[in-house]
């Protein structure tokens, strides 16, 4: 069951999901790098958490192979149209294929591959994120220094994004997508089995 | 209807101009667009940043669009410059990241809006399966760009029901409350996301969506020159206008 392929149903819900999670990004990271630098760096760990939720029923309605790297790869599509930067993108893509083979390792999706699979989706999501501002550091000093953006801020992204920071960082992202998706399941539950719309395994 | 005239409106020409290229030409541009508008900072290629591409979205039939935008650009930069000369702690922080942040969107959500209106989501889809994408990925994107609208109205009736209810709803309330925020606007449109993509999946079956053989299009869908050609010259102008920031040009100083 775990092989079967992807019927064109499956297809258009990965679609009609990753829609919805690219939206929550797009909106959690807009207001967080307004709120200030701290918050700016910790907004993939949120977005984590939140669209922990749409993930754990994507993968409860396709508990197939392949679904995370459809949206892995959709959603840095978008997000290269929208004109971020290419490690963004390439992040979500990786992330999705690692996750998509950590999903079936035993052969059979059960909620504990689920959850271990988004932490790990996470994790790398908010390397990609966070690391570019680190390992780039002049290059991006001098864009945001020509756009203006006042030099509090970027001496505080900097700081925020030195090496040990750096690795807390992706550290929160890991929990942060553990807790989403334990959160996912718990919602699931309250919800969508209740209402009959994800039997429940 | 005659098939004679089935095949008519299939083959009229819903847009003007810039509009007909090809989906694949128009998503290039976008890329470029956004690669380089974080790299174009002076203020006027900036400008003209905006106003080439303004051009290219007005002779794709959305000039009031395009001048809605350029309007909005230039406001959105004196705006800046202006806040430069005030200091308020804390405040302007925040204020000049806002500012440089909604500058470099505009002119990737003044094409990026056009392309969506502008894309007939059929020949979105063949021109990717030309490209060779898995057929997977092509669906999938497809009904994202198809679904972004729909989120944005299925939005806008949750909020609605919410009212009648009686439960208020501002953009405060939702900051403060992340959790109920949650459980409220968000599972309403899992729920709502779950019936449409079942309907959706259901007529895009019984139109041969899932048929594996090579798609053939009454419409002309192809990478020709023209696409080559304004591929191109679109890459050229952003590079040049890359290239006249790093000279004296980048450094005029319009807006004090």
């Amino acid at each position: 069951m775990n092989n079967q392929k992807l019927t064109a149903k499956d297809v258009i819900l990965t679609g009609a999901l990753t829609a919805l999670m690219f939206i929550i990004s797009m909106v959690i990271s807009m207001v967080m790098s307004m709120l200030g630098y701290v918050t700016n760096v910790f907004y993939p760990p949120v977005v984590a958490l939140v669209n922990g939720i749409v993930m754990m029923l994507l993968l409860a309605k396709v508990p197939k192979r392949g679904v995370m790297t459809i949206s892995g790869v959709i959603q840095g599509l978008l997000f290269l149209l929208m004109g971020a930067f290419w490690c963004l993108p390439v992040s979500l893509i990786v992330g999705g294929i690692v996750g998509d083979l950590l999903i079936a390792n035993g052969g059979k999706i059960t909620t504990k591959t689920m959850t271990l699979a988004y932490a790990i989706f996470s994790a790398i999501f908010t390397f990609g994120a966070i690391a570019p501002i680190n390992l780039l550091q002049e290059s991006y000093i001098a864009t945001c220094v020509k756009n203006g953006i006042a030099q509090d801020y970027i001496d505080g992204l900097i700081r925020m994004t030195s090496a040990p920071m750096l690795i807390v960082i992706v550290v929160v992202g890991f929990v942060c997508g553990f807790l989403g998706a334990l959160l996912g399941q718990k919602m699931l539950n309250k919800h969508f089995v209740k209402a009959g719309l994800v039997s429940a395994r | 209807m005659s098939e004679q005239s089935i095949q008519q409106k299939i083959e009229q020409n819903l847009f003007p101009g810039t509009a007909n290229l090809d989906p694949r030409c128009k998503l290039l541009l976008l890329i470029f667009l956004g690669f380089f508008s974080y790299m174009i900072v002076g203020d006027v290629t900036g400008l003209l940043l905006m106003v080439v591409f303004g051009f290219l979205v007005a002779a794709g039939g959305d000039g009031k669009w395009a001048v809605k935008m350029l309007v909005a650009y230039v406001v959105v930069a004196y705006l800046n410059t202006r806040l430069k000369y005030v200091t308020i702690p804390g405040l302007s922080v925040i204020m000049s990241v806002f500012g440089v942040t909604i500058l470099k969107f505009i002119p990737i959500i003044m094409v990026g809006r056009w392309v969506l209106r502008t894309t007939c989501m059929d020949d979105l889809m063949v021109s990717l399966e030309r490209a060779k994408f898995p057929r997977e990925i092509t669906i999938a994107f497809v009904v994202m760009f198809r679904y972004i609208p729909t989120l944005k109205i299925e939005h806008g009736m949750i909020r609605n029901t919410m009212k009648i209810r009686g439960i208020v709803d501002t953009f405060w309330k939702k900051l403060l409350h992340p959790l109920s925020t949650m459980e409220y606007i968000l599972v309403p449109l899992l729920m709502r996301c779950l019936k449409v993509t079942e309907e959706l999946a259901a007529s895009g079956t019984t139109r041969g969506l899932e048929r594996e053989n090579v798609r053939y299009s009454l419409r002309p869908v192809r990478f020709g020159w023209k696409e080559v050609a304004v591929a191109a010259g679109g890459f050229l102008v952003l590079f040049t206008l890359y290239v006249l920031d790093h000279t004296a040009v980048g450094a005029v100083v319009i807006w004090r």
